[in-house]
């Protein structure tokens, strides 16, 4: 990984990735900024990909990210060790893109997001290749409720367990077994028609 | 076994946490029931679409953008003696409240401590001007160590009725901390 800065003990670099998470963010705090860009190269993917999936545009993706660890940043020294990093880097995530949505006005979105359409007339085994499994599989997710479309990314896509999702999205953990349970059906009904091959409403 | 518990199985195998019994179980009912055996197919590519799917990456020079941002940021103060793991809060309190409890015990006790002491062939001779020191401090603080050994009588006066009632109140306190930070 690239520095911008040169460090004054060059020591002190090869050491940041075996520390913490929160020694590095006791480090951030007294002003080492390779600590910080340590921080943020652990877990620029994980916020780019959660909040790109929920915007779906690649330039407001990378700059809420931006934004996410200019957050995190300014916050630094709320965060406590009683908790994993990951799981509150996601909760800023998902609190700045619900700030941006609100801002945006996306709240009519959500109205459209509600009729599920089927993706394509054939099933994805028909679809030639993997881009195009992936394209339909996409358009499916992007079709969900963000209420379902979060918790099954952040299962799915992100790995993160029942726990971690609850803890950050601050819902229960029978809830978010719901949300993924009730995501899951909706995105097998849209990539592959209902059962007997009916179109099935919400 | 009735189709709907036949997709919440499936549910298991997508979360990777199905058991031999219940693999068994949808196997039969499978077996059995052909429109589940459908979605059983349907289900496990969608999990295999999941697992293909591709990770984006942060774009390029997105930590030198981040950082030439926080620059111009102030460093976020720490105070960190405040902020600190639980164990070490716990720890600190616990500490605390023992040194209470051999502090006012000390305090409560001091006479016949000193009467013991002083037996000792060793801490004899230090007793002896401890003994002086104490005796200073007492006529300066007469007032407080009389203030304290009062409350001492009245507490003892009262610690037979009371102790009972006062444990199970404490007691209960604790009891419904414990449940209501485990629900959080």
């Amino acid at each position: 990984m690239q520095q911008t800065d040169v460090s004054k003990d060059g020591e002190n670099m090869s050491g940041l990735d075996t520390k913490t998470d929160y020694e590095l963010v006791r480090e951030s705090c007294s002003g080492n900024q390779e600590a910080f860009a340590e921080l943020i190269g652990r877990y620029k993917n994980l916020v780019y990909s959660v909040v790109l999936r929920m915007v779906n545009d690649p330039e407001d993706a990378n700059d809420l990210a931006q934004e996410v660890f200019l957050k995190i940043y300014r916050n630094l020294d709320k965060y406590s060790p009683s908790f994993q990093f990951s799981t509150w880097v996601i909760r800023i995530a998902t609190n700045t893109v619900i700030d941006f949505r609100r801002k945006k006005r996306m709240d009519m979105v959500s109205m459209e997001d509600l009729s599920v359409e089927p993706v394509g007339e054939n099933s994805p085994e028909d679809a030639v290749g993997r881009k195009e499994r992936q394209k339909q599989l996409k358009a499916a997710i992007d079709a969900l409720p963000e209420m379902y479309r979060l918790p099954i990314l952040l299962y799915h896509l992100e790995g993160m367990s029942y726990q971690e999702i609850s803890k950050a999205l601050k819902i229960p953990l029978s809830k978010v077994k719901n949300r993924i349970f009730r995501g899951r059906k909706l995105l097998r009904e849209n990539l592959f028609g209902g059962q007997e091959g009916e179109k099935n409403d919400l | 076994m009735t189709c709907k518990q036949a997709e919440r199985l499936m549910m298991r195998y997508l979360d990777a946490e199905m058991t031999q019994e219940e693999a068994k179980w949808l196997h039969r009912h499978l077996d059995q029931c052909s429109s589940c055996k459908e979605l059983f197919l349907q289900y496990d590519a969608l999990a295999q679409m999941l697992e293909e799917q591709e990770h984006p990456q942060a774009p390029e020079g997105f930590e030198e953008a981040i950082l030439a941002q926080v620059a111009v940021l102030p460093v976020p103060e720490r105070k960190w003696w405040f902020v600190r793991p639980n164990w070490l809060k716990r720890l600190m309190g616990g500490l605390f409240a023992f040194c209470l409890l051999i502090g006012s015990l000390l305090v409560r006790y001091r006479e016949i401590l000193l009467a013991e002491l002083s037996d000792h062939p060793i801490f004899g001779s230090m007793g002896g001007s401890l003994a002086v020191l104490i005796q200073q401090f007492n006529t300066e603080t007469s007032y407080v160590l009389d203030l304290l050994d009062q409350t001492f009588r009245v507490a003892d006066a009262y610690l037979q009725s009371l102790a009972v009632p006062f444990a199970l109140a404490l007691g209960g306190i604790c009891l419904l901390q414990v449940i209501l930070l485990r629900k959080k």
